[in-house]
Parts: C-alpha cells; structure tokens; sequence
C-alpha cells in the first residue's frame, strides 16, 4: 500500500507492520521498477528527467536499488 | 455517638465530572471525593460543570476493599481493578480514550499545541524531549494554550482542536538524571504550569507548522531544519494515538495532513531559548504571511 505525500511517497507493507518514506529520488526509482526494466534502464529514463548522463546516475540508483531490496520494498524479477 | 443497632447509614452521594471535548463528553462518576478532585486537577479546563453536546460514555470508580474497580473503560473488559494511587490516572485515560473513540475521524497524535494569533503551532515527539515545558515556556510569552500531550486535528483541514487537559511539566530536582534517557525523564516529578482561564484556545484553528523535538543532550545552538514530508509521515505515525487498527487508513489520513501542513526538525537543549526562537521566528513567519483578515 501507497500513499502520497507531496511528489514523496509512504510505502506500507502489512505484512511485517512496516512504513517506509521514500523522497521523490526514491520515488521515481521505485515506481520505474515495474519487472522489466534494468539498472541501466533506469538510469537512462531517469537521466532525461535529470538533466545527467546515465553514467553519471548508476553508482545512486544502484545504491537505491540495493537499498530497498534490503527492505523488501522490491523483489528480483523472474527472468 | 454510635448510630442505633440496625442503622444503616445512606450510602455516598456520587460526585459527577463532565470531560468535555467540542460538542461530545464524558461522564465520571465516583464516591470518593479525593480521588474526584485528583481527576479534576488532572483534567484542567476540560472538566466542566455543565456539558453540551452528546454523550461519549459513562466512566464509574467504585473505591472497594483498599482498591478501586472502574467500569464504562473502553478496551478493558466490563470492569478493571486499580490501586487507589492509579486509579485517578485510569480514569484520565479512560475518560481521554472515550473521547478519542467517538471522534475516531480526527488524528491523535502525542503532542502539544499551542497558537500565536490565528495560527496554531504543533510540538510532537515522545515523553522526555520537552514537549510540556516547551508549550509552558511559549504561554509565558502569550501563545494560547491547545494542548501539552494530545492533539486532536483534522486530516482534511489541518486544523487543530483545543484539548486543554491541565499542562504539568518535568521538574529537575538537582539529582543527575540523563536527559536523553526517556525512561530516566519520565520518572521527573510534575508540577502544574499556571496560565490565565483566557488563554485557552476555544475553537479550532488552522496548523500552520509541526515541530519535531529532538533533545539535545549537547548545549549548542538551536538547530532547525525543515522535515521531508513523507518522514514528517512515519514521524506522526511513530507518536500517533490513535486507536485504529487499520494502519493502512492512518497512513493515508497521516499523508493528507503532512501534505497541507510543513513541518521541521528542531535539535535543542534549553527549553527556555527554544521557546524564544520558535517564537521569533513564528512571529517573523506571521508577520509575513498574515492570515487573511487580519
């Protein structure tokens, strides 16, 4: 469950009764996390709204990525 | 002199309080007097003589055998059994807990309120970070006084109820205590703050800000900085009293309030110097937004 707060976002997960906040960085990175995009596709979408080469991006988003696997706000897709 | 053998003296006249809260109360009933004043004390401008509005629930202590057996109290079975020392505060919150369950459409949050003018100001973190000696501090300086622990407010609206109960605050004694030890702090003993009957709020009014305490166990300077709003969400979630079981509606409610109103962070170690800023700096901040009519 989601809620929107301001261009942030909670995420909630009943199952283990926890809240994350997630500033719009986070934000846009979790919502482009559909199962079919890569790291580097996200970096490349996520340049344009940036104004920053892709490259530039990977070491944040990956970050990101691992970050909130950590925190089961996102799993590994099934290839 | 002895009453006649088979005399029955008439049972006590049950003394009745009324906790009132905007157009709904409470009704506490008990025998025992002192316990009654001791509840008075503790429920300030909220108890009143003559309620309007709609009834909430009956609360009843019945002293019984060195304990006292309170019945009406939400959460607890038909009836539970304090000793006289807790029962006062059992009725407090059973009292505050009745009133919370017939406005369940508001958010309750563990914090205090007080307002400047038309606006309301809003001081939320856990017991021990300074919250009733921050409202204390700010009445000194002619804030109005909504509230020292519970506030009431509405999602959609951002505005704030008073919930006047009697503002007590931590007294240090001179023993070493660590003020950044929650569990040490709440062992201060209280003392009531005096404030004028005037300077309690009577209506609600609109939250122009949330403050998060941080105590500072350091002397430094104050430190403020504004609070993300979606950490200004899990912030209000960690302090919320409300008595849902549906977490999933608080967060929602929870989001629609931070979205209307901003919050900050605010890392302090003197009471007194951080009522000063919050009140310098919110008259600056009115001054330059005044509501509108003013």
């Amino acid at each position: 469950m989601t809620s929107e707060v301001l261009d942030e976002l909670v995420a909630y997960a009943p199952s283990s009764s926890q809240a994350f906040s997630m500033n719009a960085s986070a934000r846009a990175i979790w919502e482009l996390c559909d199962g079919t995009r890569s790291i580097e596709d996200l970096c490349r979408e996520l340049s344009e709204a940036a104004g920053a080469r892709p490259e530039d991006l990977r070491a944040d988003v990956q970050n990101a990525v691992d970050h909130m696997l950590e925190l089961g706000l996102l799993t590994i897709a099934e290839p | 002199m002895a009453p006649p053998a088979g005399h029955h003296s008439p049972p006590p006249a049950a003394e009745v309080l009324h906790v009132a809260f905007g157009s709904q109360y409470v009704v506490v009933r008990s025998v025992a007097p002192d316990l009654m004043a001791e509840l008075r004390d503790a429920l300030g401008p909220m108890a009143v003589e003559e309620p309007a509005g709609s009834c909430a629930g009956h609360v009843e202590a019945l002293p019984e055998a060195g304990e006292v057996r309170i019945v009406g109290a939400p959460g607890a079975g038909a009836t539970q059994r304090v000793s006289r020392q807790w029962a006062p505060r059992e009725l407090y919150h059973a009292a505050v807990k009745l009133l919370m369950l017939a406005r369940d459409d508001l958010i309750w949050t563990h914090a205090g309120v007080a307002a400047l003018g038309e606006r309301a100001f809003m001081f939320c973190g856990p017991s021990g970070q300074g919250k009733s000696t921050l409202v204390a501090a700010l009445l000194a300086r002619g804030w109005t006084y909504f509230s020292d622990e519970i506030a009431a407010i509405e999602a959609s609206s951002g505005a704030v109820h008073p919930f006047p109960l009697a503002p007590r605050r931590r007294v240090h004694d001179g023993d070493f205590v660590p003020l950044d030890d929650g569990d040490a702090i709440r062992t201060l003993r209280k003392e009531a703050v005096d404030f004028p009957a005037h300077a309690v709020g009577a209506r609600p009014l609109p939250l122009e800000r949330i403050y998060f305490l941080h105590y500072a166990h350091v002397a430094g300077s104050i430190d403020v900085v504004p609070c993300p709003p979606a950490q200004s969400v899990l912030t209000l979630l960690r302090n919320s009293l409300s008595i849902t079981a549906d977490r999933e509606r608080e967060i929602a409610r929870l989001a629609q309030f931070a979205s209307r109103v901003p919050a900050v962070q605010i890392r302090y170690h003197d009471a007194a110097a951080a009522a000063a800023h919050v009140h310098a700096d919110v008259a600056l901040h009115l001054a330059v937004s005044p509501t509108s009519g003013a």
